[in-house]
């Protein structure tokens, strides 16, 4: 369906009714995704209920994807939906629970959660280009589909340091870089830095899971989870900026590069903007995070019962307490600036309350 | 429930009659689409009003290049910031004047700047193939009503082609509209020139003869624009005999006329002298989203003590490309040229003290900005003075808006006919007819109230529009086509303080005569064919 959008002008002031088709070019061929999964799982319980757990494997495959794939920029258009190749995903959950101790006055089970899931484009359009390369697709987020990759990738020059006095800068991919400028390697090794010199780096993580305690003592409660996320990658917008490295807006501080404190971490600040800023802000974005705690007291039933109420408990729980991480920004999951706009960090938060049941 | 079991298991076929049909998925007319409002591209292209409608459009989608704003609004003028007559002072424009951007296959320059040109032309190119094709094929509508369809639209894909010839010239030319079917037919390789001018030549010809030279909107295509495209088109064919009667025709049309240096970029631009400009109107609907041209290049006076942003000194300006000392100096030439004069329209000499709470001892109302100096050697001193008191140009201000508000709403003229004079000036000079090229040449000089010359040659030329047409973007594509802009570049380009200073390097060690041809960006070429031609020098 080919859609017109309203595009009026004015003629020495006046205006005048006027159209044209949208960027966005049409496909009558269009059809739905189609997701094949393959799962298997396996419930268990051990020992006299001390352990019990699952584990599940899964394979699911989607063929057909819906992408918005770029058009040259001679046709006029930008854009077009289409259908195209398969996508892979594959993984493993499993979680168990350990019933530790369960006696009258104390109880302790403890919880963990394992989840990995590997990513992967297994085909796309089939087109080769002149070496018998299978041809990537760029959608119009401007990620890139390559076959053998994940979805999720980051395609850039891979960052190899900070220049330094003394290093071989005319022999290098940016023969004009002056010490304390970001260092890329240049793949193809022809002196100059452009799409050749890109790799892919998965963003997903490695794996993901979750510990959580939970110990009853007597009236009192304790509960306690603990988030992990391993292998992540992620371009650190705050590093990335240009303007950082200028000095003119607010950013993180660093120990920048200069003469006489020759960083090899962070480039030099300087009035223009850093090449490869990209590249260098790629980062690890792993994390553990203690993501909520509780601390609970149930009034005992004999305080109770002569006031009329069944049941009272006080509990204080902090939600987002603590994060252990390399990613230097708000944190490894929220960027300062989203599409453009400043958001706000992820809140850390304590409630304070009480359940009463009359 | 035990005989309801019961009952079902024996009827076990219809259970798996039943969990079949449930579980098998919608037919294919479920989820078929009809859309239902006016507004389809099918309306356009086969109906008489929904052809003037996509013209309409055309001359919107010719104008989002100045409304793009990315990058401080530098897109539209990286013709401006790569000319020999301009300095970059700062800001990313300025990086194109600096050759850091622009001026390589990997850089940003080049992947979000230059791209954008490729983009916004093709699309008004395809937009215009697909009007023709629907105006040629149309039965039920009056010849003229046709006519005039196709003459705009014709001269807008003629414009939009030569100006991609210009730029990259490695460029794929078609008069086929993009539908899903050939959208991914790559361009195999460039087109050649010889079938490029031929379409130029065909469709600004069918424009001459089908356009009225005042059309009954401001803003449409005119005959006088279409000649004068028709006339550069024959110069970069070096038909002058062409060029010389297409410049003559709209000269002596009686139609068009010079007016003064004050009148020209005044108002809406609607006077005797503009042969086509690009419309925008404040507030109105149609009118378009802001441009800011005039901010990059009137410097930031107010940032002086006892300087505020007014009208009369240009409104507000960041200072971040502006006239270079070479052009400075070509206007400098004759005392009395009045582009140089306070109640000019085209550039801004001095800067008026108008801040009674802020004036430096010994300064008045009304005196002009001099405090700071063109050092040659001391780069804070000649940065504040690039910054701040550097002559500016405000062919692009709009004296409507508040003076502090950098968005504008001004027309920007593009064609007009002191260009035409200067090329039937060319052109007459290479066929040999001094006089009439005299003639041409002082017309624009005397209008400038600067004196006439009695010799001429492409130096004077050169000069003259130098004077006449800077910052407009035309010098660039001149130079190109004259042989001259690796020389030029070499010689005049921002000027030599600069140049010095700039940290990657001075930008004469980079320019390489191959740049002349823009580089098509990577982006783009990935989308043709395998084998299609990049720009020599680019790899």
């Amino acid at each position: 369906m080919g859609v017109a959008n309203d595009r009026p002008y004015v003629f020495g002031g006046q205006t005048v009714g006027g159209a044209t088709a949208s960027s966005r070019l049409p496909n009558p061929n269009l059809k739905w995704e189609t997701t094949t999964t393959f799962n298997a799982g396996v419930d268990f319980r051990l020992l006299n209920n001390l352990f019990d757990g699952t584990v599940e494997y899964y394979k699911s495959n989607t063929k057909d994807l819906l992408l918005d794939r770029a058009i040259a920029g001679t046709t006029g258009f930008n854009v077009i939906r289409f259908n195209v190749g398969e996508l892979q995903n594959e993984g493993l959950e499993a979680s168990l629970n350990t019933n530790f101790i369960r006696t009258e006055n104390f109880k302790w089970t403890m919880g963990l959660i394992f989840s990995t899931n590997n990513n992967e484009v297994i085909s796309l359009t089939g087109e080769t280009d002149d070496n018998g390369n299978p041809i990537d697709i760029t959608d119009s987020s401007g990620r890139r589909l390559s076959i053998g990759q994940s979805i999720n990738n980051i395609w850039l020059p891979k960052y190899d340091g900070i220049y330094q006095v003394g290093d071989d800068i005319a022999g290098s991919g940016n023969p004009l870089a002056q010490p304390g400028d970001v260092r890329v390697i240049d793949q193809d090794g022809n002196g100059q830095i452009d799409d050749r010199d890109n790799v892919f780096i998965n963003t997903d993580p490695d794996w993901y899971g979750s510990i959580t305690n939970t110990v009853n003592y007597k009236n009192f409660e304790l509960f306690a989870d603990v988030y992990i996320v391993e292998g992540a990658t992620r371009l650190n917008n705050v590093l990335a900026n240009g303007e950082l490295w200028k000095g003119a807006i607010n950013g993180i501080r660093t120990k920048y590069y200069t003469p006489e404190f020759p960083s090899t971490d962070y480039p030099r600040p300087k009035p223009d903007t850093h090449l490869h800023l990209f590249p260098f802000a790629v980062r690890d974005a792993s994390y553990i995070r203690l993501r909520t705690l509780t601390f609970g007291y149930n009034l005992p039933n004999s305080a109770l019962s002569k006031i009329g109420i069944d049941k009272l408990k006080i509990h204080a729980t902090g939600n987002n307490l603590l994060t252990f991480t390399d990613f230097r920004s708000y944190s490894p999951e929220q960027d300062p600036i989203i599409d453009g706009a400043t958001s706000f960090p992820e809140t850390r938060n304590i409630t304070i309350g009480t359940n009463i049941t009359f | 429930m035990k005989i309801i079991n019961g009952y079902l298991l024996s009827k076990r076929v219809f259970v798996i009659l039943i969990t079949l049909t449930l579980t098998t998925s919608c037919q294919e007319d479920f989820l078929e689409d009809k859309l239902l409002s006016d507004t389809s591209v099918d309306f356009l292209y086969s109906s008489p009003e929904g052809l003037e409608s996509a013209v309409v459009g055309l001359y919107g989608l010719n104008r989002t290049i100045y409304e793009d704003n990315r990058l401080n609004g530098t897109i539209p003028l990286i013709l401006q910031g790569k000319s020999d007559l301009s300095v970059g002072i700062t800001g990313e424009v300025s990086l194109y004047s600096r050759l850091l951007w622009g001026s390589s296959l990997g850089d940003y320059g080049t992947t979000e700047g230059l791209n954008a040109y490729w983009v916004y032309y093709y699309r008004i190119i395809d937009r215009s193939n697909a009007i023709i094709q629907g105006a040629e094929n149309l039965t039920d509508i009056d010849e003229d009503r046709r006519n005039q369809i196709l003459a705009e639209a014709k001269t807008m894909r003629a414009n939009s082609y030569f100006i991609l010839y210009r730029l990259f010239n490695n460029i794929f030319v078609t008069t086929e509209p993009t539908t899903p079917e050939n959208a991914f037919d790559k361009p195999q390789d460039k087109s050649s020139k010889e079938e490029i001018f031929a379409l130029l030549r065909s469709d600004l010809d069918f424009a001459i003869e089908n356009l009225s030279y005042n059309p009954e909107q401001f803003g449409r295509w005119s005959q006088g624009a279409a000649r004068h495209l028709r006339a550069m088109v024959a110069l970069w064919e070096e038909d002058y005999t062409e060029a010389a009667e297409q410049a003559d025709a709209v000269i002596n049309s009686g139609n068009h006329s010079l007016v003064t240096t004050q009148q020209v970029f005044e108002g809406n631009l609607n006077h005797s002298e503009t042969l086509f400009a690009v419309n925008f109107e404040f507030q109105t609907i149609g009118g378009g989203s802001p441009h800011i041209l005039n901010w990059n290049m009137v410097s930031s006076y107010a940032d002086a003590p006892g300087l505020v942003q007014s009208v009369e000194n240009g409104g507000a300006g960041a200072g971040f490309i502006s006239l270079n000392k070479y052009v400075i100096d070509l206007l400098n030439e004759d005392p009395n040229d009045s582009r140089r004069d306070s109640n000019s329209s085209y550039y801004i000499f001095e800067y008026k003290y108008n801040d009674e709470s802020g004036l430096p001892a010994g300064k008045e109302l009304g005196d002009p900005l001099d405090l700071y100096v063109n050092s040659e050697t001391n780069q804070n001193e000649f940065m504040l003075y690039y910054r701040r008191q550097n002559p500016g140009v405000i062919k692009f201000f709009d004296a409507n808006v508040e003076p502090t508000d950098r968005n504008h709403f001004k027309n920007i003229m593009i064609y007009r006919l002191a260009e035409t004079y200067l090329i039937g000036a060319e052109a007459h000079m290479m066929s040999g007819n001094t006089t009439k090229a005299l003639e041409y040449l002082n017309a624009v000089r005397t209008r400038a109230n600067t004196d006439p010359v009695s010799e001429i040659d492409l130096q004077d030329i050169l000069d003259e529009g130098a004077r006449e047409l800077a910052f407009e973007g035309q010098r660039w594509y001149t130079l190109k086509r004259t042989g001259k802009l690796y020389e030029f570049l070499l010689d005049h380009m921002n000027n030599d303080n600069l140049n010095e200073s700039y940290p990657e390097g001075n930008p004469k060690n980079i320019l390489r005569e191959y740049m002349k041809n823009w580089p098509i960006p990577q982006q783009q070429i990935d989308l043709l064919g395998p084998n299609y031609p990049q720009n020599e020098g680019y790899n």
